[in-house]
C-alpha cells in the first residue's frame, strides 16, 4: 500500500492532532511539562512492521495497551513503551524514584491509563475524520511478541499497519522516551477516501 | 414512567456486582449509583441520583477529569482512571478511615432515545491489591538489602582473607629472607640476599639498597632489583628526605610530598627508608614503582618491617667483619697479626708440601729503630712502622701476606715462591724503603735503611717454625755484617 506524500502528511496531521490532544491530557495530570513531539508516520505490511520495531523493542514480548474498534473502519491501536520509557514515564506521574522496571499490577494500571489516554487522543481523531462514529473495545494490557500482538484479533495477513512513532519529552526533569503506536487496520481505503475528502476541503 | 425509572429498571443488575458502578449524563447529573457504592460511600441511592456528581465530589469538576469524560458523552473510547495516579475517583472511607484505592473505566453507553452517550462508571477496589503489592515490595526490597548485605559482607572477607594470605606469604618470604641473611657470613654476601627477596616481597617495585660510607656523606648502591633506570647508583646523604628525617618518607598518588633530589624522574611513586640502628645510620632502602597507586599503606608498612630486618642483619654482619678483622690484625700497622701469621704459615708449608712447590719468607726489621724513638718519641717509631707496612702491601702479590712479627720486626709470607724470587723481592723491598720519606710533625724522620732475613721451604726446613728459624737467624746475620743488606739463609 503506497500513500502518496500529501496523502501521508495529512494522516501525520491528523495523528498529531490527537498525540497533541493527549499530550494536554497529561500535562493536566502531572506538575512538569511533558512534550510529544510530531509523529514520524510510515505505513507497512505486517511482514514489514516486525523488521521496523525489533530494531528499537530488541527483546520479545513487549507490553502494550491495546484498543479494539468496529465500525466504518475496523482493527485495533496498539501502544508499546519500551521498557526503559515505560519505568521513567510511570516514576514521573506518580512521583516516585525511577527504580527497578518490573511492573506490578498497579503499575500496569498506570501504564494501561497512559497507553489510554495516548490512543483515545489519536483514535478521536481519526473517528473525527470519517465523520463516523467507531465502536470500541475495553482497553487492555496485554504482553506478547509483536507476531502476536498483530494476530491477536481478526486482521489477515494482507492488514495494512500505520505505524506513528513519537518522543515525549519533559525538559525540567531532562527525561524523554518513545512512544509506539500502530493501527492494524482491516482495510484502508475508508481512511484513504476520508483522506482526499479532507484533502478536498481544505 | 421517567427516564431515571426505566435507567434503575435497565441496569439493576449492576446492584447485584460487587463493583461500584454509577452512570452519569452529560450535565454530570447521577442517573445510576448502584448497592456498592451506597455501601462505600454512605450516600444512598435516592438522595443522589438525579443531584450533581460534583456537589457530591467536586474534584470531579477538575479539568483532568472534565476533558476525558467529555469525550465519552460524545461516544469516543472508554477511559482509564488508574489506581497509581487517581487514588480514589469516589473517595469512599474504609472502617480503618483510609480512603478505597480505586480503579476506574467509564465507558460510553447509548442514551435510550439513541441520543449521545451516558458515561458508566465501573470501580475496581484495589485496596486489598495495592497493599499487598506495597508488602511485596517491602519484602523484596528487604530481601534485595540483605543479599547486598550479605554480598558485601561476603566480599569483605573474600578481601580479608586474600589480605592473610598475602600477610601470610609475606611473612613466608621475609622469614625466608631472615633465614639466610643469618647464614651469612659478610655483608658482601647479604645483598644478593637481600636483592633476591625483595623482588619476591615487592614484583611490582623495583629498589636498590644504598650503604652510607665512612664520612656518612655517600650512598652508593650496592644491588639494586626490578628496572632501575630511575635510580642513580650514588647520591649525597642531603639529597634524602629519609635520611634528613631519620624516618621513611614515602611519595604516593594519594599523598602529595616533598621528592627526594636523587630521584631522575619525577612523579612517580617512591619509598626511601633509612636503615638505623641504635641511632647510627647504615644506608637507604629505595623502593618506586612506574605506576601509580601500587605503593599501598600495607606495602609501605611491609617495607618499613623488611628495612627493619635488613638493617639488623646489616648492622651484625657490619660488626662480625669489624670483629673478624680485628682478631687477625694488628692494630698499629693493620698488617697481619703473629696469631694468623702462625695460622697461615702453617696452611701454606703443608699445602707447598703436598702440591710440591716452595715458599719464601722475608723478616724485615728496621735498622737502629731505638734511634727513632729516642730522638723523635714513640709516636714516630709507630708512624715509621705504619709506612713500612703501607709499602710492604703494596709488594704484595698473589696469594701473599704481611704480618707484624713482633715489635719492629716485619714477616712477608710469599707461597710459591723459589728461594732465589724471594732474595729478589727482599732487595727489592730494601730499595723501597731508601725512597720513603717519613714525617713527623713537620720533621723529616731520615732515611729508613732495612735488614732483612731470608729462608725457603724446603731448603731451610720441612716445618714452619724451622724455616722461621733459619729466617731469623738470616735476619741476625744481616745485623752482625753491618745492617742494611738481605741475607740468604744457609
Amino acid at each position: 500500500m503506497n500513500l502518496t506524500p500529501s496523502q501521508l502528511d495529512i494522516l501525520q496531521e491528523i495523528i498529531n492532532i490527537g498525540v497533541g490532544r493527549a499530550a494536554n491530557v497529561l500535562n493536566e495530570m502531572i506538575a512538569a511539562h511533558i512534550r510529544l513531539q510530531v509523529p514520524a508516520i510510515k505505513v507497512l505490511s505486517r511482514l514489514d512492521i516486525k523488521q521496523e520495531l525489533s530494531a528499537r523493542l530488541r527483546l520479545e514480548p513487549i507490553s502494550s495497551v491495546r484498543l479494539g474498534f468496529t465500525g466504518t473502519l475496523s482493527g485495533n491501536a496498539h501502544l508499546v513503551f519500551p521498557t526503559d520509557s515505560a519505568s521513567k514515564l510511570v516514576a514521573i506521574l506518580t512521583d516516585e524514584e525511577i527504580g527497578t522496571p518490573d511492573l506490578d499490577a498497579v503499575k500496569i494500571g498506570t501504564l494501561t491509563e497512559v497507553g489510554n489516554i495516548v490512543i483515545n487522543g489519536a483514535i478521536g481523531s481519526i473517528s473525527n475524520l470519517l465523520k463516523q462514529q467507531l465502536r470500541y473495545s475495553m482497553p487492555a494490557y496485554i504482553e506478547g511478541s509483536i507476531e502476536q500482538l498483530l494476530t491477536n484479533g481478526s486482521s489477515s495477513i494482507n492488514a495494512t499497519i500505520l505505524l506513528a512513532q513519537t518522543r515525549f519529552t519533559i525538559d525540567q526533569l531532562q527525561v524523554e522516551g518513545d512512544i509506539i503506536l500502530f493501527f492494524n487496520l482491516g482495510s484502508f481505503d475508508i481512511l484513504l477516501t476520508s483522506i482526499e475528502q479532507y484533502y478536498g476541503e481544505c | 414512567m421517567n427516564d431515571i425509572q426505566l435507567l434503575e429498571d435497565k441496569f439493576v443488575l449492576l446492584d447485584s456486582i460487587p463493583v461500584g458502578a454509577c452512570i452519569l449524563q452529560e450535565d454530570f447529573t447521577v442517573v445510576f449509583w448502584n448497592k456498592c457504592l451506597e455501601e462505600w460511600t454512605h450516600i444512598p441511592s435516592w438522595e443522589i441520583i438525579g443531584g450533581n456528581i460534583g456537589t457530591y465530589f467536586p474534584h470531579l469538576m477538575q479539568a483532568k477529569y472534565f476533558s476525558r469524560f467529555k469525550q465519552i458523552f460524545e461516544g469516543g473510547p472508554p477511559t482509564i482512571f488508574s489506581a497509581q495516579l487517581h487514588k480514589y475517583i469516589i473517595p469512599a472511607l474504609l472502617p480503618n478511615q483510609q480512603f478505597r484505592i480505586q480503579h476506574a473505566t467509564v465507558t460510553p453507553i447509548p442514551r435510550l432515545n439513541n441520543r449521545g452517550f451516558y458515561a458508566l462508571l465501573v470501580i475496581q477496589d484495589l485496596t486489598e491489591l495495592t497493599n499487598r503489592i506495597q508488602d511485596y515490595r517491602l519484602m523484596r526490597d528487604q530481601a534485595l538489602a540483605e543479599i547486598k548485605e550479605r554480598r558485601q559482607a561476603e566480599a569483605q572477607l573474600q578481601q580479608k582473607t586474600r589480605e592473610l594470605e598475602q600477610r601470610n606469604l609475606e611473612l613466608t618470604h621475609l622469614r625466608a629472607m631472615n633465614d639466610l641473611l643469618q647464614s651469612c657470613l659478610t655483608m658482601k654476601e647479604a645483598y644478593p640476599v637481600v636483592s633476591q627477596s625483595m623482588a619476591r616481597l615487592f614484583p611490582d617495585l623495583q629498589g636498590g639498597l644504598f650503604i652510607i660510607d665512612r664520612d656518612r656523606q655517600l650512598l652508593e648502591s650496592v644491588v639494586t632489583w626490578g628496572d632501575n633506570n630511575q635510580i642513580k647508583t650514588q647520591f649525597l646523604a642531603h639529597e634524602c628526605w629519609a635520611l634528613h628525617q631519620e624516618k621513611a618518607h614515602f611519595a604516593t598518588s594519594q599523598e602529595s610530598s616533598l621528592s627526594c633530589q636523587h630521584l631522575h624522574v619525577l612523579g612517580t611513586e617512591y619509598g626511601c627508608i633509612p636503615m638505623m640502628l641504635h641511632g647510627e645510620v647504615l644506608g637507604v632502602l629505595h623502593l618506586s614503582c612506574p605506576l601509580a597507586e601500587q605503593l599501598t599503606e600495607a606495602q609501605q608498612l611491609l617495607a618499613v618491617t623488611v628495612t627493619e630486618n635488613v638493617a639488623l642483619a646489616l648492622a651484625n654482619l657490619k660488626l662480625r667483619e669489624t670483629l673478624q678483622y680485628q682478631s687477625v690484625r694488628d692494630p698499629l700497622t693493620g698488617l697481619f697479626n703473629r696469631r694468623y701469621m702462625e695460622e697461615f704459615l702453617n696452611r701454606e708449608t703443608h699445602r707447598a708440601q703436598q702440591e710440591q712447590h716452595s715458599l719464601g719468607i722475608i723478616m724485615v726489621d728496621v735498622d737502629r729503630f731505638k734511634n727513632f724513638n729516642d730522638a723523635f718519641g714513640h709516636e714516630a717509631g709507630d708512624r715509621i712502622l705504619r709506612e713500612l707496612a703501607l709499602c710492604l702491601q703494596r709488594q704484595l702479590r698473589g696469594l701473599d701476606i704481611a704480618c707484624r712479627y713482633g715489635g719492629d720486626e716485619l714477616l712477608l709470607i710469599l707461597p710459591e715462591t723459589s728461594l732465589t724470587e724471594t732474595w729478589q723481592r727482599a732487595e727489592k723491598l730494601r730499595a723501597e724503603a731508601k725512597n720513603l720519606k717519613v714525617w713527623h710533625r713537620q720533621q723529616f724522620l731520615g732515611a729508613i735503611a732495612l735488614s732483612l732475613g731470608v729462608a725457603c721451604f724446603p731448603e731451610h726446613g720441612l716445618k714452619s717454625e724451622a724455616v722461621l728459624r733459619a729466617a731469623d737467624a738470616a735476619l741476625l746475620r744481616a745485623k752482625k755484617e753491618g745492617r742494611d743488606r738481605t741475607i740468604a739463609a744457609s
